[in-house]
């Protein structure tokens, strides 16, 4: 799988961009702050309708696009699964930001022109994205690792996705009936049906969850091995809240596992209805990286815990491409600086054993001359791309007149 | 809005307003609206409000099964050649429409008038659930067909509804539309097929 084309127009700092990406390794090379990293978002987005850098959608909106208080931002791309090409499309039209609040956006999603769910569009261009930030999923909250499971998972499984989104909107009912009845103005019998949701989907989350990691663990130990000096074992448990009321871990079977989430549920209702918020489900959940057994957010050195957080990336490519049948794009934001020789030939293997890479870098000495003479380097300056030879200096000639010819892949208006 | 005002005499500006409030209707729409208005001859102007008044002084709510109607209690409920032993429930009038258009169902209705949503603060208390399992505890029926809509508000009223009726008359057969209708999608929007499949195929909740 990969991306041929690339569109963006009024996303963070490009105002038009249309860019033909080829197979195999795209380098993307340019100072900081330049828009490389905004390309691979971009590209990300399209795979999952997520940002890994925002939950505000308005975010993506170029800023001076905002004058007039309204905008449209889009970001089309056509990704091809053999010769089968697919055309995939979010907008966002941004409105508002006045009084110095942030503009409110709408999404829309379209495959091949047609209004889609986001269901209906997750899956037609899968991607893992390395970024130097890696490491906060070892050592940040919580709610990273669960929104890593989540956004991994949605990309093979739509069964997860939409029993997710389900889950959410219980979640937000839910609370607000908690408050309602801590207020007096409902009953705790009200709860029952919102439950019997929460159990369903909370217990069709949990299970795929269990499933997933046990994958990415036996997956990322084998990685982990080729990156280090094997005298650590490398491994991921899956900590669900549930499991604290048990010994022993989850159970096997889904019905017990609901019977599991409904005791807890009532157990806890009392607690509930006066915190306000439903405090047993997924939403809970947590994940431990381990290195022999030892928390490796905890207890690693900084080395260890980019290891394994690299280890975790590779791992997840294997994840994706096991479960689809289809070789993820592999998205490197800026990680090759802070790798080793030894790490960075390792994810150079992976590059090269995939259908396509985007890679970003400020330095193309990070590269040995046969992968560059290989890769198809773009220069990014100002939200603005131009191709370059693949040896890496920038095409003979004046630009302005030779553009045509030495840039065909790429094209833009100021 | 502010040059609208400086332009428009007062119960011109009143008649934009009150378009305005109409759903999916805004400002530029309610003008032209109203300019329409201004330009119909008197007695079409005259037939529009009394219609409008009509519709709420004379629309009652039917006392049995809590559809919209003129007569109370409304045609379907009046009706002998209908089975008053199968009530159908659906969250809103448009919904019996849908339903009647398939001309596959002889049964009757009940319409709750919304579905459980705390976030639009409306619980169960604040939907004809009342009046449903009054019907149903009266007697005489056999069979409720609980045709929500396939949302997950639709399915939460559903299971309560189910619950409810279990505990007061669990002599009666309850049972939801067969699973035709996509998820997320409205009953009244769905074709007669979809629907006619969807009510044969009811199964039991
Ligand atoms: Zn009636």
């Amino acid at each position: 799988m990969y991306l041929g084309q690339l569109s963006l127009s009024n996303f963070r700092n490009y105002r038009r961009l249309d860019l033909e990406l080829p197979a195999g390794a795209s380098i993307f090379w340019g100072e900081n702050a330049q828009g490389k990293t905004n390309l691979l978002e971009a590209v990300y987005l399209l795979a999952t309708t997520r940002s890994p850098r925002t939950t505000n959608d308005a975010e993506f909106v170029r800023w001076d696009a905002m004058e007039d208080g309204i905008a449209a931002t889009r970001i089309i791309g056509r990704a091809y699964r053999g010769r089968v090409a697919t055309q995939i499309e979010i907008a966002l039209m941004a409105r508002g930001g006045e009084d110095g609040q942030l503009p409110k956006a709408a999404k829309r999603l379209r495959v091949n022109g047609i209004p889609r769910r986001a269901t209906e569009m997750i899956g037609n261009l899968l991607a893992v994205l390395f970024t130097s930030q890696d490491i906060d999923l070892l050592t940040g909250p919580p709610a990273g690792r669960r929104r890593y499971l989540d956004l991994t998972l949605s990309q093979i499984d739509h069964a997860y996705l939409r029993a997710l989104q389900r889950y959410q909107r219980v979640m937000q009912q839910r609370n607000m009936l908690l408050r309602r009845i801590g207020e007096g103005r409902a009953t705790p019998e009200q709860l029952a049906s919102w439950n019997e949701e929460l159990i369903l989907q909370g217990s069709a989350i949990t299970t795929a969850r269990a499933q997933a990691v046990t994958e990415l663990s036996i997956g990322a130990a084998q990685v982990h091995r080729t990156l280090s000096d094997q005298r650590e074992q490398m491994s991921i448990r899956y900590t669900p809240q549930l499991a604290e009321e048990r010994r022993g871990g989850l159970p096997e079977s889904v019905e017990e596992l609901r019977q599991l989430y409904r005791t807890a549920i009532v157990r806890r209702q009392a607690k509930e209805i006066a915190a306000g918020v439903s405090l047993v489900g997924p939403h809970r959940d947590d994940l431990v990286f381990e290195l022999s057994g030892r928390s490796a957010g905890a207890y690693g050195s900084r080395a260890q815990q980019r290891t394994v957080a690299l280890a975790l990336r590779l791992a997840e490519a294997a994840f994706l491409r096991e479960r689809s049948g289809e070789e993820p794009v592999l998205l490197l934001d800026d990680i090759l600086s802070e790798l080793d020789q030894r790490r960075r030939a390792a994810v150079l293997d992976a590059v090269l054993a995939t259908q396509q890479s985007l890679i970003t870098t400020a330095e193309l000495d990070r590269f040995t001359p046969a992968f560059l003479a290989g890769a198809a380097v773009f220069d990014v300056a100002a939200g603005t791309l131009r191709r370059v030879t693949p040896t890496g200096g920038t095409a003979a000639g004046d630009q302005g007149s030779d553009a045509a010819e030495t840039a065909p892949a790429v094209s833009q208006s100021p | 809005m502010a040059e609208r005002g400086a332009i428009a005499a007062a119960p011109v500006e009143k008649l934009i307003d009150e378009f305005n409030k109409l759903p999916g209707i805004g400002p530029k729409s309610a003008q032209r609206l109203a300019y329409h208005v201004l330009r119909t001859p008197p007695d079409d102007a005259r037939a529009l409000a009394q219609a409008i008044l009509d519709v709420k002084e004379r629309i009652i709510f039917c006392s049995v099964c809590q559809n919209i109607t003129d007569e109370d209690p409304c045609s379907i409920c009046a009706s002998t050649a209908r089975d008053h032993a199968a009530i159908c429930v659906v969250e809103e009038p448009l919904d019996i429409l849908a339903l009647e258009r398939t001309r596959s169902f002889k049964g009757v209705y009940h319409v709750l008038h919304g579905v459980i949503s705390p976030l639009n603060g409306i619980t169960e208390d604040d939907i004809k659930v009342a009046e449903l399992l009054g019907r149903v505890r009266a007697g005489g029926v056999t069979e409720v067909i609980l045709a929500m809509n396939p949302t997950l508000e639709g399915d939460v009223t559903l299971m309560t509804l189910e619950r409810r009726i279990h505990r007061d008359a669990p002599a009666v057969r309850v049972t939801r539309l067969a699973r035709g209708l996509s998820t997320g999608s409205d009953l009244e929007y769905a074709d007669e097929m979809t629907l006619t499949r969807a009510l044969e195929g009811r199964q039991p909740v």
